[in-house]
């Protein structure tokens, strides 16, 4: 922490850095393949509707990157407590005046471009989180300091994000928190009862909740729902499967025509095993697991605490959603709507992405270069 | 570095192990997934691509002996529905279910139901209905090709044609007969189809050709499927029959020439029964569904029925008796009206009055009852039966027509006296008209029985050359020429030496046999209800044609095969002969000779083109010169000469039968029980007078109209 001044002339992370900028390629290149079919379709015979797009917010991300790799990360710990809040009303308020779509409320829809207040949220919590964790020395161990608040931030906000619903991301920001607790050196007991009840209420959400019910239902017995989510996970398995070792080859996805939900969003990890193949898919895994030991060696070198559980904080919460992600669609868990960090198309939450990805270059920069 | 740090630190250590460990798990689940089921679900992926639309395949044509065209095929649409790209599937459903004539809920629910990619609304649909729905641009509605079977003339030879289902097999007559000739292979369209089941623009496609089915030419000859039919048609309006069947063949070859029954159906709309099918055939449809209704209405009587022939079967047993020579031809007989077996009294027709002294052809001639009892008793029963079977009773003939029946020949064994002598005359024995007439064919033919034969050739569907011919197949010589030349003499009498049959037939030399038979209903004889009929075949000394008309249920009083079902026959013939160019006669001086027809409750203008169809003259006798005629005179079923100038009376309206009227019969000759039968029919009364015996006098006299329920006083003297 003393060694600010120096902090300023170290470079940033470079395999970090050749990890992301790995990822949005393969991203832009493979939204580009998997939409162009159903691109021609949906957007009035502009097959490249969706590439633009995604060529567009890559660039954007780079910027907003750089932008906030230069903002110092002490700032967050200042403002902690306002930034939980605004995430918090942010929440509510999409309760009521949210995009409907599909019996769901989790959008602003503001002018073209759309905003998940969960995305917010978690940046919320992690920093949150981080600054109160890293004020605390033995207390962390004791209910009432260390589990108490962490309880009720976790109720309060995958509450409200349960209530949209999306379960998936409510359970997200419940692991990221009970994992900062752990990293922050929270009692063991009390973490392992944490996440025994978060999995007994996430098994209970699963398995007697309407639709989600069917989902369940139809991963354990894929042929009974030919058309709803046990058709996507079959239309996934084919995609992988007969993509093979080297698969179909770039542009060859026959996936992609309308069979594959989403092939260029929550399925696109899919449409890159039926076109790149084995290959392809064990690359951007090695890439990703790159991608999580680099953040994670910024967290273990990070000037303070509260740096160190910020990072980690960021590293968990992509690292869950790859784990998530690639978990659906190898059909290892049910059907759930979680993107691939990077690579799904998106908007706004690729903008969120690569901020995060500043703040942990910004981390890294600040790393005094004989620790690193 | 504080135990904090360090604890964080070695906690994040883990935090890396844990992650290692579950992207090792994907790891290995990717590489089951992508190197070990890789075959297996690209295997999958194959097939879920692979998209198929079946072509139909051009089902052979079906041609007359003389290549005229009978059923086709023409090209016709299929309607498909994508219920997931409907933009207003309300709006759809009330466009197609009104254009179409579909039930709208129903389609409705089709093609609203969203877990299908693609719904068939419709096969077969005609080509300009097609183009007119895809005028419309409904998104999400599509029109792929298809074929529909066309006949050339909807109820012309209904019931040999048969017609094609859903799925454009045959399913009646020569269609279903010879679907597997006709059908062909259906061919395919393979194609590469995307999650939405439409056909990918740049994916691979495959066509298989399908191969056309072959065609058919049929023994008949349209020319005088038409003159049967018109005359069948005729004698069913004339006579008010419930049904009238008939069936032409050429007697040497065995070839159907002509088979028709009405009332009968559309093949271009098979599923539609006919408001006169319904009338006419209520007795049997009544209490049944629509689908059972069309059964019976597709059933073809002319295989199907199974009814007591009645006297045409005295051929039969003529030549059974003749040929084993029991009887010769001149063996005197001796008919006193009638004859007691087993101590039942088996009637002459004539009965009360008697045939007297007869050879044994004349008995046979004369249609005489007792006659053929006596003759059959002469004949050991085994020898008689050898006979029936040998003549094709009791089995189907093989025609290749479907739902064929085998009539009904009860078991050869000890049965009563009674049971086997009625066998002699037609009673108690079940034959079909194909089989009759094959039968009786025989005789015509010298004896040779034929297989009888609907189709001639079955020709390549490309260039029609003959793929396979149907020749004339002799089973067995059934009786000796002998023997049939002096039944075939018999049979010219029959004609020749009845005057009124005579005169229709007097261009050609004609022989023929009547029948008259009480209808069986419920197992019990029905009083009054009659199933008569005639063979006819021409000219006698080398036959062209042979034909059988059967009339189920003629109304009228005295109805008898000679006064219904030969002149029918007769007609056909004398038009068949023309159209064969077969040399006449030269009776043509005698020729101008008619039988009046029924005009009463015609209409003016359609009684003017029937009499000038028939050459006929007339006058109108009332002031009032058009509407409806509502009497005539001479009365109907007279014989005339071309001279005689028929007086009509006409009137403003038609005269309803529901106006009770009715026209007294004539009831001379009879007994009092069956003057009484003929009038309660009509629903008149019956007055006796005299002395019993039979009817003299009457009064009113035949032909006039009265009201239901007047007094008919007749008069009855003993027979001196």
């Amino acid at each position: 922490m003393s060694k600010e001044n120096q902090s300023k002339k170290v470079p940033s992370d470079f395999l970090l850095i050749f990890c992301i900028l790995s990822l949005l390629c393969i991203g832009v290149i493979m939204v580009f393949s998997a939409s162009i079919y159903t691109s021609a379709v949906k957007y009035n015979g502009d097959q490249y509707f969706l590439f633009k797009k995604q060529l567009l917010f890559a660039g954007v991300g780079l910027i907003v990157m750089m932008v906030v790799s230069k903002i110092n990360y002490k700032i967050y710990h200042r403002y902690h407590k306002i930034i939980l809040a605004i995430s918090i009303l942010l929440l509510i308020a999409v309760l009521f005046v949210g995009q409907e779509l599909n019996g769901a409320r989790r959008w602003f829809s503001l002018g073209g471009l759309s905003l998940q207040p969960s995305e917010i949220a978690k940046y919320g919590v992690v920093i949150f989180c981080a600054a109160t964790l890293s004020s605390m020395k033995d207390q962390v161990r004791s209910f009432r300091k260390g589990l108490l608040p962490y309880l009720i931030l976790i109720g309060v906000v995958s509450g409200l994000i349960y209530k949209q619903p999306n379960l998936s991301t409510a359970l997200i920001i419940a692991v990221i928190v009970i994992g900062m607790v752990f990293v922050a050196g929270g009692n063991l007991g009390y973490i392992m009862g944490l996440g025994g009840g978060l999995v007994g209420a996430a098994l209970y959400a699963m398995l007697f909740i309407g639709w989600r019910k069917d989902r369940v239902e139809s991963f354990f017995d894929p042929s009974a729902n030919i058309t709803g989510s046990g058709w996507q996970a079959r239309q996934s398995l084919l995609a992988l499967g007969s993509g093979g070792i080297f698969g179909q080859g770039l542009g060859n996805g026959k996936q992609k025509m309308f069979y594959l939900p989403e092939p260029q969003n929550d399925f696109i990890f899919a449409h890159i095993g039926e076109e790149l193949g084995l290959i392809g898919t064990l690359l951007i895994l090695a890439l990703f697991l790159l991608l999580i030991w680099r953040g994670l060696r910024i967290s273990l070198y990070a000037p303070d605490t509260f740096s160190s559980l910020l990072s980690f904080g960021v590293v968990l919460m992509v690292g869950l959603q790859v784990l998530i992600n690639v978990c659906v669609v190898t059909q290892i868990i049910p059907v759930t709507g979680i993107p691939l960090p990077f690579i799904s198309a998106g908007g706004s939450s690729l903008l969120f992405l690569m901020g995060g990805m500043g703040i942990l270059l910004n981390i890294s920069k600040s790393t005094p270069i004989n620790r690193r | 570095m504080s135990i904090y740090h360090l604890r964080r630190k070695k906690r994040l250590v883990f935090a890396f192990f844990v992650f290692f460990i579950f992207f090792i798990v994907m790891a290995i689940r990717l590489t089951y997934i992508q190197a070990f089921d890789s075959i297996k679900l690209t295997d999958e992926q194959i097939d879920q691509l692979m998209g198929e639309i079946p072509i139909t395949a051009t089902r052979g044509d079906i041609y007359d002996r003389n290549m005229n065209i009978l059923a086709k095929d023409a090209s016709a649409s299929r309607i498909y529905v994508r219920p997931r790209d409907l933009e207003n599937a309300e709006e759809v459903a009330d466009y197609l279910s009104k254009i179409l004539d579909l039930d709208r809920d129903i389609l409705y629910e089709k093609i609203s139901d969203t877990s299908q990619w693609i719904a068939l609304v419709e096969r077969k649909v005609d080509n300009d209905i097609a183009f007119e729905i895809r005028d419309q641009n409904f998104k999400g509605v599509e029109i792929s090709e298809d074929k529909k079977r066309y006949y050339t003339n909807g109820n012309f030879a209904s019931y040999i044609l048969g017609f094609t289902g859903t799925d454009h097999q045959g399913l009646y007559g020569i269609e279903s007969v010879f679907n597997n000739v006709l059908s062909g292979e259906d061919g395919v369209l393979v194609y590469e189809k995307d999650g939405k089941s439409q056909k990918v623009p740049s994916g691979y496609q495959v066509r298989i050709e399908p191969e056309d089915g072959d065609n058919l030419a049929l023994t008949t000859d349209s020319v005088i499927q038409h003159f049967l039919e018109s005359q069948v048609e005729k004698t069913v309006n004339d006579l008010d029959a419930k049904r009238v069947i008939a069936i032409a063949m050429d007697p040497k070859t065995g070839d159907i020439l002509g088979m028709s029954s009405k009332p009968d159906y559309n093949l271009n709309d098979p599923r539609t029964i006919s408001e006169i099918f319904e009338t006419k055939l209520s007795d049997e449809l009544k209490d049944k569904n629509l689908g059972e209704k069309q059964l019976a209405m597709w059933r073809n009587p002319a295989v199907t029925l199974n009814y007591e022939p009645g006297s045409t079967f005295k051929v039969v047993t003529a030549s059974a008796v003749l040929e084993e020579g029991v009887v010769t031809p001149e063996t005197p007989f001796f008919d006193k009206g009638y004859i007691n077996i087993a101590g039942a009294q088996i009637k002459c027709h004539l009965y009360p009055r008697s045939h007297g002294a007869q050879t044994f052809v004349e008995g046979v001639q004369h249609s005489c009852n007792p006659v053929m009892v006596e003759a059959i008793q002469r004949l050991d029963p085994d020898e008689f039966y050898k006979y029936i079977y040998n003549f094709g009773f009791g089995d189907k003939t093989g025609i290749q027509l479907d739902g064929e029946q085998s009539g009904i020949v009860p078991a050869n064994v000890e049965q009563n006296l009674i049971n086997y002598v009625t066998k002699s005359f037609g009673q108690g024995i079940s034959v079909t008209p194909i089989q009759l007439i094959t039968a009786l064919s025989a005789v015509v033919n010298d004896g040779k029985y034929m297989q009888p034969n609907i189709v001639k050739y079955i020709l390549s569907s490309d260039s029609n050359e003959i793929i396979q011919e149907y020749k004339p197949h002799q089973i067995r010589q059934v009786i000796s020429e002998d023997t049939a030349s002096i039944l075939q003499d018999t049979m010219e009498k029959v004609i020749s030496e009845s005057d009124v049959l005579s005169k229709i037939a007097e261009k050609y030399r004609v022989g023929g046999k009547t029948g008259t038979a009480q209808k069986v209903i419920d197992g019990k004889y029905a009083q009054g209800i009659y199933i008569t009929s005639f063979f006819g075949f021409a000219p006698v000394e080398d036959p062209k044609v042979a034909v059988l008309f059967i009339i189920d249920e003629p109304k009228g009083y005295n109805v008898t095969g000679s006064n219904t079902a030969a002149p029918a026959a007769l007609e056909f013939i004398n038009s068949t002969l023309d159209y064969l160019d077969v040399p006449n006669n030269d009776k043509e001086n005698f020729g101008d000779s008619s039988i009046v027809p029924d005009l009463r409750s015609q209409d003016m203008t359609l009684a003017q083109e029937v009499l000038g169809y028939l050459n006929l003259k007339y006058e109108v006798t009332s002031d009032i010169k058009e509407g409806y005629i509502v009497n005539q005179d001479p009365m109907p079923g007279q014989l005339i000469d071309k001279d005689t100038v028929i007086k009509l009376t006409l009137d403003k309206e038609a005269i309803d039968t529901s106006t009770e009227l009715v026209s007294v019969p004539n009831i001379m000759d009879m007994t009092v029980q069956q003057a009484n039968e003929v009038l309660r029919r009509l629903g008149l009364e019956l007055t006796v007078t005299g002395a019993g015996g039979v009817s003299t006098k009457q009064s009113p006299l035949a032909g006039e109209l009265v009201k239901k329920g007047t007094k008919v006083i007749v008069e009855f003297k003993p027979i001196e």
